[in-house]
């Protein structure tokens, strides 16, 4: 059993709502409680999973596909640049950090992630964007908390 | 034309032949380093790999390799063959068959080796593929047999029931040959299925229906085998253009895993089942089948849809998830599984929405 925990990274998931702010706050803490690396990692679905004809009958399923996937990495990089833009002022000079944005979905690629890079914990927020904002739609806290092979820590926003 | 314009004609002759040859041609030197290549290696490989020793250029490796047909033929001056596994330069493995002799001098020593590799790989897979077809038919025929072993008992304590005119026994017995008719019909529909080349009807089906239909299939028999089935379907999630049937297989198999590894799962008490139909995102919906049972390790979970792969030992035959696969292909979606050992499992089947057309410049 163990006495004393020790963590070397620590992996904060965001999809910039309130909860995943509060999420943050504390991962940040821990992170520096421990001396740890702070991962962030934003995930945001790629325009075609199934990779089907989505930009009209003119263009092939090979096309098609080639184009979903440079506008994929067209929107990784911009998403990349805006997750840096969040997080590099509030970590800079106080903590280890490496920001990171990956295609897919939510639950999957957090854990994929998380195995990668030898995660110890992960902390996100419990509810995510409002149902109107949501960019996906399926139950990610729930999924990672049931499926990581590591602690697991769901941030719900305060109420006062 | 004079002789030496023949010998010119001959020498280019076969120069063009060995270029063409559709295999690797190279003659090496005491030291394994590449004297002379053929065009198709270079093509491969690249022009500058004369001079390079060979285990460098085929393996990326600074060692020789442990098994070597051409050190073989330096050693006994005799021809050897091998199989070899080598690395294209785009980090692609290709399964070769290498052959090598040793070129005499004058004198009859050998200075040098010549090596010929065919690329194998398509033969490699269908070896492969007879042995995965051997085994399931093995694995088929066993469950086969242990069905109608069941059957064969089942009618028997019918049989006696009758004879001795006791419902309870007869009623017992009949039920051993239900659960052996269901049994060997879904191994049937399987098979027809994965044997079919013919393409799945579409029609506008609406999914949330298909997985009530899917999942009241399976209530009765959750429900005798101890384990709560929950239902989280929303009917806001527009029609398809899908065969309901092939949809409903496709269900009905991924039920039906969860449902065994639920009673495989000896460890917990309180065993659930959801099988829910939702938006995955606004161009997406999903259909999703989770389980509480004992989950996956890493290893099953990478051969999952390899065909006749299973990890239930005698109780299953690899085809449910290779059905599966199928299905999912045929309507172009695609599949997401998490597990964790002593967790769980949930299969994830996204579908695009038809009435969603991105308008993209």
């Amino acid at each position: 059993m163990l006495n004393h925990l020790t963590y070397r990274n620590i992996l904060l998931c965001t999809d910039y709502s309130q909860d995943a702010d509060a999420a943050f706050i504390h991962a940040f803490d821990q992170a520096k409680k421990y001396g740890a690396t702070l991962h962030i990692l934003n995930v945001i679905p790629t325009m075609n999973p199934c990779n089907v004809k989505i930009f009209g009958e003119d263009l092939s399923r090979k096309k098609t596909i080639k184009k979903s996937r440079k506008l994929d990495e067209q929107y990784r990089l911009q998403a990349l640049g805006a997750l840096k833009k969040t997080y590099r002022n509030r970590c800079e000079d106080r903590v280890d950090y490496v920001i990171d944005v990956r295609l897919g979905s939510p639950d999957i690629e957090i854990i994929k992630y998380s195995e990668e890079n030898n995660v110890e914990m992960i902390i996100l927020g419990t509810a995510g964007r409002d149902e109107t904002k949501r960019l996906v739609y399926i139950k990610t806290a729930a999924n990672v908390s049931k499926y990581a092979n590591c602690q697991v820590i769901t941030i719900g926003r305060p109420t006062k | 034309m004079n002789y030496s314009n023949d010998s010119e004609l001959i020498d280019l002759t076969f120069k063009s032949i060995i270029a063409a040859l559709p295999c690797y041609i190279m003659i090496q030197d005491l030291d394994f380093k590449i004297l002379f290549a053929n065009q198709t290696f270079k093509n491969d490989f690249g022009d500058d790999i004369t001079g390079k020793s060979c285990y460098a250029v085929l393996k990326g490796s600074r060692h020789q390799c442990n098994v070597c047909p051409v050190r073989d033929s330096f050693k006994d001056k005799g021809v050897h063959i091998v199989e070899e596994t080598i690395h294209l330069s785009d980090i692609k493995a290709i399964e070769m068959i290498a052959f090598s002799a040793p070129l005499f001098d004058a004198v009859g020593n050998v200075n040098a080796c010549i090596k010929l590799l065919v690329n194998i790989g398509t033969i490699k897979d269908s070896q492969r593929e007879f042995v995965t077809l051997g085994q399931s038919i093995a694995l088929l025929s066993h469950d086969i047999k242990n069905i109608l072993e069941g059957l064969k008992g089942g009618a028997y304590v019918v049989e006696e029931g009758m004879k001795d005119h006791d419902t309870q026994l007869a009623n017992r017995g009949w039920e051993i040959v239900s659960k052996n008719i269901s049994e060997i019909t879904r191994i049937t529909q399987n098979i027809l299925y994965s044997a079919k080349k013919q393409k799945p009807a579409f029609k506008d089906t609406k999914p949330w229906v298909i997985a009530r239909q899917a999942g009241q299939l399976f209530s009765e028999k959750a429900s005798s085998m101890g384990i709560q089935m929950l239902m989280e379907l929303n009917p806001n999630v527009p029609a398809m253009k899908a065969d309901p049937a092939g949809i409903s297989r496709m269900l009905g198999n991924l039920i039906w895993n969860a449902l065994q590894a639920c009673q495989k799962d000896k460890i917990k008490t309180k065993h659930v089942l959801v099988v829910r139909v939702d938006f995955y995102d606004n161009y997406n919906f999903m259909f999703e089948v989770e389980d509480n049972a004992q989950g996956m390790e890493k290893e099953i979970m990478e051969n999952l849809f390899k065909e006749f792969f299973t990890s239930k030992g005698d109780s299953g035959n690899g085809l449910g998830l290779m059905v599966v696969d199928r299905i999912v292909n045929h309507h172009n979606g695609k599949v997401e599984v998490l597990s964790k050992k002593g967790a769980g499992s949930l299969f994830r089947v996204i579908f695009r929405r038809q009435d969603q057309v991105m308008e993209m410049d």
